[in-house]
Formats: structure tokens, sequence, C-alpha cells
């Protein structure tokens, strides 16, 4: 467990040589060593395995997963503390910076990400596309050739051409 | 194989996959030259975007001695290089970044202690004095990429080149999809803080970053009249946020003004004393624009004040009558005919001020 967080530990330093990121790297490292302490000393019981406390375990991986993603987003800690505070309510009569557009994307994202992961739980990507209708599957793959057409992202859009 | 990292390998579904990608590949090319055919049946021509990659191109062009423009859109559109070249002798760089701050440019070229040549540059007080903020970005993330540019944005960057010369649809900012649904405008909640609505395209770039506005654009009517509609807003500065006292966001921008004023002639300064000259234009602007210009940003308490703390000549548009009798079709950029015969007259205002003989 402790080769897991000095792995997020250097993961994160990977990223950029701030804090924020090494914040970032460990947060992930904790949330793996609690997610296998609990496997060691709780285990799959009758009762975990039910689908509203999986529902539950599902949206608490997000939400934590979230929380980490701000320190790696935001330049510095003051900034992401006020990030945080806004997440948990903290601003509001804060600006609407957020157009409905914005919020409407992000939850269609945010509902079809969660969509797919809890349709895969328990089946692979590949059996998943092994068993669709052979025009679910083309329509698929159109719709993404696409959409990646018309996003017209350059460079800059991934972060890893930034290296 | 039985090797350990065999668990690991992914194995491909049993579908037909040729067939699949034959059915893939022609969907996708129709409905690519289907979308192609309809933006240029909008009026969409192919041309370059004007990228931070594309700008890190020209300014790596720069030499020792280089003739370059720094501003705003006004002289991106209405610079004609071919007539600077034959009037100034050597080919100039075109270095304006539209809708931005000349600053950082300005102060990136005086940083470079190998430039000692001449900078031609644009004024409109609005921008030029921006404090910080959306107007200052542009410039700072064209000079910050000039400077961190990595070998995969270059290569991403010359890749994209030879499409964007001969595809329509490749306008970041106009047809891409972040754009096209904006364009849904979907009702926002009352003060929500919405970002300005930047006028739709109405100009093409080339490899120099040329400008030239486009035919549809150039003469009156719908689209020049819905451009020009749309500068209103754009150069009337925002009120403070709410989190700042009014005052004290006052307070903070004539500080920012001042300082500029300060930085500026710092610049020319030290920019002179290794032998570089500098002349600062005021392009043409007119309609209601030029009003809101005038209003906001008075005359006599920015341009003859940039021009008295620096002692850097200048040219406004309105002094010569040859100058100001061109019309700007959206109030703020002249037409590719114009900015040709513009840049003509332009020339022999260009050559005095900056003491080049014949």
């Amino acid at each position: 467990m402790i080769n897991l967080v000095i792995v997020m530990f250097l993961g994160g330093l990977w990223h950029g040589a701030a804090w924020t990121f090494v914040v970032w790297g460990l947060l992930h490292g904790s949330y793996l060593v609690i997610e296998r302490l609990l496997e060691r000393y709780v285990g799959p019981r009758s009762w975990n395995q039910h689908s509203a406390v999986q529902l539950l375990l599902g949206l608490t991986t997000y939400g934590a997963v979230l929380i980490a993603w701000v320190f790696f987003r935001a330049s510095d800690f003051t900034i992401a503390i006020r990030m945080l505070q806004g997440m948990f309510g903290g601003h509001a009569q804060g600006d609407a910076i957020l157009t409905t557009l914005q919020i409407l994307e992000i939850a269609v994202v945010t509902i079809g990400l969660f969509i797919a992961h809890w349709s895969l739980r328990n089946i692979s990507l590949e059996l998943a596309v092994a068993r669709m209708p052979r025009w679910v599957v083309t329509g698929i793959w159109v719709f993404m050739a696409c959409a990646i057409i018309l996003t017209q992202g350059n460079s800059n859009a991934f972060i890893y051409f930034q290296f | 194989m039985h090797s350990s990292t065999s668990s690991f390998e992914r194995v491909i579904p049993a579908r037909p996959w040729r067939g699949i990608t034959v059915v893939v590949v022609m969907l996708v090319l129709i409905a690519s030259l289907a979308w192609e055919a309809y933006c240029r049946w909008l009026g969409y021509a192919p041309c370059l975007n004007d990228t931070a990659d594309l700008w890190a191109q020209v300014r790596k062009r720069v030499q020792p001695g280089s003739i370059v423009i720094v501003g705003d859109s006004r002289p991106w559109f209405d610079c004609d290089l071919d007539e600077f070249e034959r009037g100034l002798g050597s080919r100039p760089l075109q270095l304006a970044q539209a809708g931005s701050c000349a600053f950082p440019v300005f102060d990136d070229l005086v940083k470079d202690e190998t430039f000692h040549g001449t900078i031609i540059c644009s004024v409109v007080p609005i921008m030029f004095f921006a404090p910080g903020g959306p107007l200052l970005e542009p410039s700072q993330k064209a000079v910050k990429r000039y400077h961190s540019q990595t070998l995969a944005q270059a290569a991403s960057h010359l890749l994209g080149i030879p499409l964007e010369e001969h595809v329509a649809f490749l306008k970041q900012g106009e047809l891409d999809s972040a754009e096209l649904l904006r364009r849904l405008r979907i009702p926002d909640r009352p003060g929500a803080l919405v970002p300005p609505i930047f006028p739709p395209y109405f100009g093409t770039v080339d490899r120099e970053r040329r400008a030239r506005m486009i035919e549809q654009a150039a003469h009156p009517g719908e689209l020049a009249n819905r451009i020009a509609h749309i500068w209103l807003p754009l150069f009337t500065p925002p009120p403070p946020p709410t989190y700042v006292p009014r005052d004290k966001f006052m307070e903070q921008m004539k500080a920012g003004i001042e300082q500029r004023f300060h930085d500026v002639a710092a610049d020319v300064q030290k920019f002179r004393a290794r032998g570089g000259k500098i002349v600062f234009v005021r392009f043409p602007v007119n309609g209601e624009l030029k009003k809101l210009e005038d209003k906001e940003t008075p005359r006599a308490g920015m341009w003859t004040r940039l021009l008295k703390e620096t002692s850097v000549p200048g040219i406004y548009f309105e002094d010569y009558p040859e100058l100001a009798s061109f019309t700007c079709p959206e109030w703020s950029h002249l037409s590719a005919e114009d900015s040709v015969e513009f840049s003509r007259r332009l020339i022999p205002y260009l050559r005095t001020a900056l003491g080049i003989s014949r």
C-alpha cells in the first residue's frame, strides 16, 4: 500500500512541478488505499452487493475523484479552496458564472458517463460490443468520428501534447 | 500465450469489422462532404485559423532588423503587406492580434535584446490600456506559445495548415461543436455572466497572418450591420465584478492604466536606446463605434498623452484627409480592396515618422 501511495505521488508530480499535482496524486493514492482496506477487512457481503449500496459507493467514488480533480486543475491552493467552498455551497450569493448551456452540457456528459460505467460494471466492453446489433456499432462509430471532426480540437486540447 | 500478461490482452469481439469499417468511412465521408458544401453555401471559404501557433510561426521569422506590425485587429485587416514592402523596403511581419491589447507583444519584442528593428504599433486606447483581463489574454497566450511551443504543438500546427487551406468547415470558434451548440440560444438565468458575443466570420487569414475582409461584409448589408452592432457591447467597459466595490474597482483600473503609461514609456526608452524605431498609428474607425471610443477614451487623455510621454511619432487617421476618407463597412475595419489603397496612402507618413529615406 505504501508503494501504491508512492506511485500515485510520483504520478501527480509527473504532471507538473506544483504542490497541487502532489495533492492530486496523494488523494488518489489514499483513495486506492481505502479501497484495498475495505476489500481486505469488509469484503463482499450480502448487504454491500445490493444495488442501492453499489450506487452509493459509485457516487462516493465519483465525488471523491471530483474533489481530487480540483487540485489538478487549480493553479494554486487559494483557488482550489475557493472552488471546493463553491462545490459545498460556500458561495450561495456568488456570481452565476455558468451559462445554462454549460450546465446542460456537463449534466449530459455526467449522466452519459455514469450510465456507461454502470452498464459496464459486470460486463466487459468487448462483450458489450459483441452483443450489440451491427447497426448500433456502426452508428456509434459514425457518431464518434463526426463528433471528433466537428470538435476541431487542436494541440492545446490534449494535456500530454504539452510535454 | 500463457505468460502472466496474457490475462491483460483484450480480445477483439467477433464482428464483421471490415464491412463495418467500409460503411463507417463512407458515411463519415458523405457527412463531411455535405457539411463542407453547406458551409461553403453559407459563405465560408477555406482559410487558416488565426491560432497562437500561427502567430508563433510568424514571430519566429522576426530578424534583428525586421519591421513588425503589432496591435489589434485594425492593422491586421488594414495593412497590405505587399504595399508596405514596396513602400518601406522590407516586408513587415504581421503580429497584430485580433481583439487584444498590443502591450504583451510590444513588451516581448522590447525584451528580445537581439531585436532592434521597427515596430508599427496600432493603438485602440480601450484595448491598448486595458490593465488586465480578457483583452490581454490572446496576446499573452500567443507570446507564451512562441516561447514554449512544444514539438507536438508545432507539428500539429504544420499538419493542420494544408487541411485548413482546403476545408472551409475547419473554423475554430465559428463552426466547431462548442460554437454550434452556443447558437441554440438557450435562455440563461437572470444575472448570469454570459460571455460576450463575438462577430461571425468576416475575414480570411493567410500564412503571413494577413487578414482580408470577405466580400459579403465589405458592402453595406445585413452582415456588415450585424457585425457593427456587435462592436458596441464589446467596446463598452464591463461593470465591476460583484465581489469588488465599485470605487475600489475604478481605483484599480486607474492605477492599471497609469502603470501601462509608465511601462510603455520605459519600454520605448529601452528599445530606442539600442536603435529600435517605433511609430504609433490610429487606424480608421467610423460610425457609432468612433463616437463610443471618443467618449470612453478621449483623444487628449490617451493618444495625445501617449505621444507626449513617450516622444514617439504618431499617425492619427483623422488628421490627414487622404486617410480619413475611408469608410469601414462595419465601423472598425477596412475592406480588402480599401486596405490596399489605405496602405499605399499611409506609407509616406510612416516613412516620415520612421525617418526612412527613399
